[in-house]
């Protein structure tokens, strides 16, 4: 009977906490959950930090809870040692622990899958040069090339002009076309929600539709070398005719570098590093 | 039988006891071979063509580690044994019966000199490590490089992530587990005593190798080693490459002897179902240890082809990939991962029902949880590449596997939670950082869902989140269980006590200083700070102001547990009782210190070792075995 | 009891099972060091990176690797001669046998070493070339330290001597128990080298 007074207790702490926190993160956090709204990859990302977050806190909170009351309350003091009752399992217990955390896991993944597959075209991550998840339409193309210390990026709609900023025109889904001609780097374009490595050799698509304007934090996540931390940018999402005028404005300025420039390629194999010493 | 007698005669001087197969020797050696390997592979390197290109010799590097490690061996004593098998002589175990501190300085083939040594090297590299990690919390204090270069903080991100993970993998398995499992399954020794004192001098020459990093101008990939960053780096990458070599060859060969003597070396009546879960949990460690460590060997072999023998393995231009070494990996990488995890909780759950004074919970569950993670850990290793760009269709799946370890995880936790249920609780110091170890790894863990969902993968990935999640599983986790296995086996290891009221304050001062240190950094993970940046934004400075303050308090707290570990080792040494836990593990059976040979005669196992409160339960062994040979020779 | 024998002071029961078990341990690390190899060829050759991954000109020498694999399966066979000659206690045979196989192995590791002289193409040209010259060097690894393990059992029957025959003995039954013990793992190594010969050299 006390033992069953005590999971009244536990439950209805913890159901009060729970519910308090849950409603916080989903109200109070939820709206500002990075990496914000931006898109619609970045939209998903956020929701899903949110769902994670609501669904971890009640568990967060059960095994504490449980912790100090145990420790509260079945304690024993002096030199005398009691022994407990050794009782040494629970089926139904264990049985439905089994399949309370079996249910939620399968639930994350299918929730998982249906974002990373259906809603958001990959949720902003690198797919790789053989995309699963690709948008319908004629998307903007634009390659972020990653290099010690810098991305740079060729809109080969545009005669392969290289730029050394990036700027999307909103309301147009862009095919982000990830590759390096050095180290790993990995491209982070923080509030577009997408991160995607810069592999050499290697085309690695995004997909991403901003959807606001303003401009977005670019950093590499990937350690590059000693200037990993230097390698950040602003970008820009700017209405479409502002980023038309934009990159006509590039590719008169850059016009002649664009010439010297190898012919745009998915992948860019230099020199390779071989390295005998 | 074949016994060897080492009789010292009575006038030997001093000086001549440093003269033989010890660690001095192997020191000597192992800078000769150092020099001899570096000189011919400086003769090597001369003839030829694409050495010649390059202004650095790594030939030269990798050929001096090469012999200088055969000399370091070699002046152990490791090679007698097997010349001796060459020429064809029978097997026969050298044990150094006499006492004496001699024994602790060279190849001994008894397991609990093994374990202490393991003790002393882990915990002398720990504080190596940690004030490398000092050192990288003084420079985050600033927002750009201000103390150091950019490129020795790289060297020292490096040194710290990889000693910790050298260290770490061997943190409860090689002093406990060496020291713990044949006492605990009723033998007198390991399977293959040699083998597993390799072990540990490999153990303490890998995190030395690495340090030798510095002098030869620091790596900087941290301790993942991604090619193509390796290749480029510059020769310091050539001690990455052979420290992290010997230890995963040192984890296979950990792996290798703990599954051999647990499958062979069980007294009669240690059925599976009597294993202690310590035992269990070193079981499955063994187990990841055995089959992922010899694919990291293998890929760092690949990496030092590519750096002297011009292959293009990790080159993509020239039909290598990245990929290939990231693949490689991780798939040692990620059960590294529980490696770093499963022997702490077999710790956990050893010593919750001895304070609880219940047997534990779900015995079978737990069996089921850890050999459920050690399974599905092999088929997880693509959730460290979501964002990399391979194996799109494969998402998912990489996923639900991911996510489905959270399940027999949780086994472990309704155990623990089972245990504590309707307790006698003692609340001792072990008790309290079994509890310490189960709420961090609890926080690692559900921050682990996040990473291990693609979507919200792609806003934490290569970010301070990650940084902070892997800290509370393997410092909140298994550092934590590290500290309750020492502070539970201490008495035992060495018949002392150690200061309870400076173990208390220990672990007060260090549960909550390591939480006000790494939570903060999810924090600082999800508002875009990546990981192993030297430079920051600067909203970010409050943040890692804070830290970098708690890093430091936390490091002070650290500096208590080493100067309880001496001063009670070293100063004070205050015999302990040979059981002052009341527990019902048969370590504690035995009389303090433990018998070279563990037990007069082979013991016969009756009863479970968790019996606690079960009226009329037999003691746990009877210390002879009806049909077991006599003890000793 | 028989059994009562002690080596190194442990029950010889325990110590005979240690190399059983100790023998398909080792296969199983074996298992996924090699896997590590086969790994790095079926990923770079579906890669074909840069179109590198085996240039027309890169033909490795089948001369050489099918000499190193007739030594290394002559290498078995002979090795089960000698072990079914200890099994009927024809110690002689068994001594001569069991170098036989072992200078068969030294052999296939010496033509190895002559094939990378010969070889034709530098380990540089291509993902092909790598893998081929990587792999090879960790089957030849292997293959020197089963050598030495067959050396030291040699090498301990021939100084046991006569008393060998006593099957009783405890001397004897670990002999067998390491003879076992090393078959199991140096079937599996030769099949793995025909495997790693014949992925390179027909499926290249």
């Amino acid at each position: 009977m006390i033992l069953r007074r005590s999971g009244v207790r536990i439950g209805l702490v913890w159901g009060v906490l729970s519910a308090a926190t849950v409603l916080g993160v989903v109200f109070g956090l939820g709206p500002h959950m990075p990496p914000g709204q931006g898109t619609p990859q970045a939209v998903d990302q956020s929701t899903t930090n949110t769902l994670m977050t609501a669904l971890a806190a009640p568990v967060l909170i059960l095994i504490p809870c449980i912790f100090i009351y145990c420790v509260v309350n079945f304690r024993q003091r002096g030199a005398q040692i009691q022994d407990g009752p050794p009782v040494r399992g629970h089926g139904p217990l264990q049985l439905g622990w089994v399949a309370i955390t079996t249910v939620l896991v399968l639930f994350l993944a299918g929730y998982g899958t249906y974002t990373l597959l259906v809603t958001s075209t990959g949720a902003g991550g690198g797919q790789g040069p053989n995309p699963v998840a690709v948008p319908g339409g004629d998307p903007l193309q634009v390659q972020v090339i990653g290099q010690q210390w810098d991305f740079t990026y060729r809109y080969p709609g545009y005669g392969g002009v290289e730029t050394t900023t990036l700027e999307l025109p909103r309301g147009q889904m862009v095919e982000l076309h990830v590759t390096s001609i050095d180290v790993i780097h990995s491209f982070w374009a923080y509030q577009l929600g997408v991160k995607a490595d810069a592999v050499p050799g290697t085309d690695n698509i995004v997909y991403v539709e901003p959807t606001k304007l303003g401009s977005f934090q670019v950093r590499c996540a990937e350690l590059c070398g000693i200037w990993h931390g230097n390698m950040t940018s602003v970008g820009y999402v700017v209405s479409p005719s502002a980023f038309r005028s934009w990159i006509e404005q590039q590719q008169r300025e850059w016009a002649p570098v664009t010439k010297q420039l190898p012919p745009y390629a998915p992948a860019y194999y230099p020199e390779p590093v071989v390295r005998g010493g | 039988m074949q016994t060897d007698v080492i009789a010292a005669p009575a006038s030997r001087p001093a000086w001549r006891g440093l003269i033989g197969f010890n660690l001095l020797t192997g020191i000597v050696l192992g800078i000769v071979g150092f020099a001899v390997g570096a000189w011919l592979g400086g003769m090597i390197g001369d003839g030829l063509r694409w050495v010649g290109q390059s202004d650095e010799n790594d030939i030269a590097i990798f050929l001096g580690f090469a012999l200088g490690l055969v000399g370091y061996f070699g002046g152990l004593g490791f090679f007698n044994y097997p010349i001796s098998r060459l020429l064809g002589h029978p097997p026969s175990l050298r044990e150094y019966d006499s006492e004496g501190w001699g024994r602790y300085f060279r190849m001994c083939t008894d397991h609990k000199v093994v374990g202490i040594q393991y003790l002393v090297v882990i915990l002398i590299f720990f504080f190596v490590a940690g004030f490398n990690a000092m050192m990288i919390r003084t420079e985050l204090l600033r927002p750009s490089p201000s103390i150091w270069p950019a490129d020795t903080y790289l060297t020292l991100v490096g040194e710290h992530g990889t000693m910790m993970m050298v260290l770490m993998s061997a943190a409860v398995i090689g002093p406990f587990g060496n020291y713990l499992i044949p006492i605990m399954i009723g033998a007198r020794r390991m399977a293959f005593p040699r083998i597993e004192s390799m072990t540990v001098w490999m153990t303490l020459a890998a995190p030395i190798v690495l340090l030798s990093a510095i002098g030869l101008g620091g790596f900087p990939t941290g301790w993942t080693g991604y090619t193509p960053l390796a290749d480029q780096a510059n020769l310091g990458m050539d001690s990455y490459i052979t420290a992290f070599i010997l230890a995963g060859t040192a984890l296979t060969l950990v792996g290798f002897n703990i599954l051999a003597t647990v499958f062979t070396m069980r007294a009669p009546g240690m059925t599976w179902g009597r294993l202690p879960l310590f035992v269990w949990a070193q079981v499955a460690t063994a187990i990841l240890m055995l089959l992922s460590a010899p694919v990291l060997v293998t890929a760092l072999l690949l990496a030092v082809l590519d750096r002297t023998a011009t292959t293009t393995f990790f080159t993509s231009g020239n039909g290598g990939s990245p990929y290939l070494f990231e693949n490689l990996f991780w798939f040692f990488g990620h059960p590294e991962v529980y490696i770093l995890a499963l022997p702490g909780f077999g710790v956990a759950l050893e010593i919750l029902p001895v304070f609880c004074r219940k047997p534990l919970w779900g015995y079978g569950m737990a069996v089921a949880g850890m050999l459920g993670i050690a399974a599905l850990s092999f088929m997880v290793w693509q959730h460290h590449l979501f964002v990399s760009g391979i194996n799109a269709p494969l998402r998912p799946f990489y996923m639900l596997t991911t996510e489905l370890i959270s399940v027999p995880t949780g086994f472990l936790f309704i155990n623990a939670m089972g245990t504590l249920w309707n307790a006698r609780m003692r609340l001792e110091v072990p008790l309290l950082f079994v509890l310490a170890q189960l709420f961090n790894f609890l926080i690692g863990g559900l921050s682990g869902i996040f990473l291990s969902d693609t979507p919200s993968d792609v806003t934490l990935h290569g970010s301070y989140f990650v940084m902070a999640h892997l800290h509370y599983t393997i410092l909140g986790g298994l550092g934590f269980s590290l500290f309750a296995a020492f502070y539970y086996w201490f008495p035992k290891m060495t018949g002392l006590q150690y200061n309870m009221r400076l173990a208390r304050i220990h672990f007060w001062s260090v549960f909550i200083l390591f939480n006000t240190t790494f939570a903060p950094l999810f924090a600082a993970g999800i508002l875009d700070m990546p990981r192993r940046a030297v430079t920051y934004a600067s909203y970010l400075q409050p943040i890692n102001d804070w830290v970098s303050i708690s890093a430091f308090l936390l490091g002070g707290s650290m500096l208590l547990f080493g100067i309880n570990v001496v001063y009670s080792w070293a100063i004070a040494r205050k015999p302990a009782v040979d059981n002052p836990w009341h527990s019902r593990g048969i370590e504690w059976q035995l009389p303090t210190p433990v018998p070279v040979h563990n037990f007069e005669r082979l013991p016969v196992i009756v009863a479970g070792p968790y019996d606690y409160g079960v009226p009329g339960a037999l003691p746990v062994m009877q210390p002879e075995a009806a049909a077991a040979p006599a003890g000793g020779e | 009891m028989a059994d009562q024998q002690l080596i190194e002071g442990e029950d010889i029961q325990a110590a005979v099972r240690n190399y059983w078990v100790g023998s398909r341990l080792w296969i199983a690390g074996l298992v996924f060091y090699f896997l590590a190899f086969a790994f790095s060829f079926l990923y770079l050759r579906s890669l074909n990176a840069n179109h590198m991954w085996h240039p027309a000109k890169v033909q490795a020498p089948a001369v050489w690797g099918t000499a190193i694999v007739a030594a290394l399966v002559v290498s078995a066979i002979v090795f089960t001669i000698a072990r079914t000659a200890l099994e009927r206690n024809s110690l002689s045979i068994w001594r001569w046998a069991a170098l036989v196989a072992f200078l068969l192995a030294l052999t296939a590791a010496a033509l190895q070493i002559v094939e990378y002289r010969e070889l034709g193409f530098g380990p540089g040209a291509g993902g092909f070339a790598s893998t081929f010259v990587a792999w090879t060097g960790g089957v030849l690894v292997v293959v020197l330290g089963m050598a030495y393990w067959l050396e030291t059992i040699w090498a301990t029957s021939i100084r046991a001597g006569t008393t060998l025959a006593d099957t009783s003995r405890g001397e004897r039954r670990m002999l067998a128990a390491n003879v076992e013990g090393f078959g199991a793992v140096w079937y599996f190594v030769v099949a793995v080298a025909v495997a790693t010969y014949g992925l390179l050299y027909w499926v290249g």
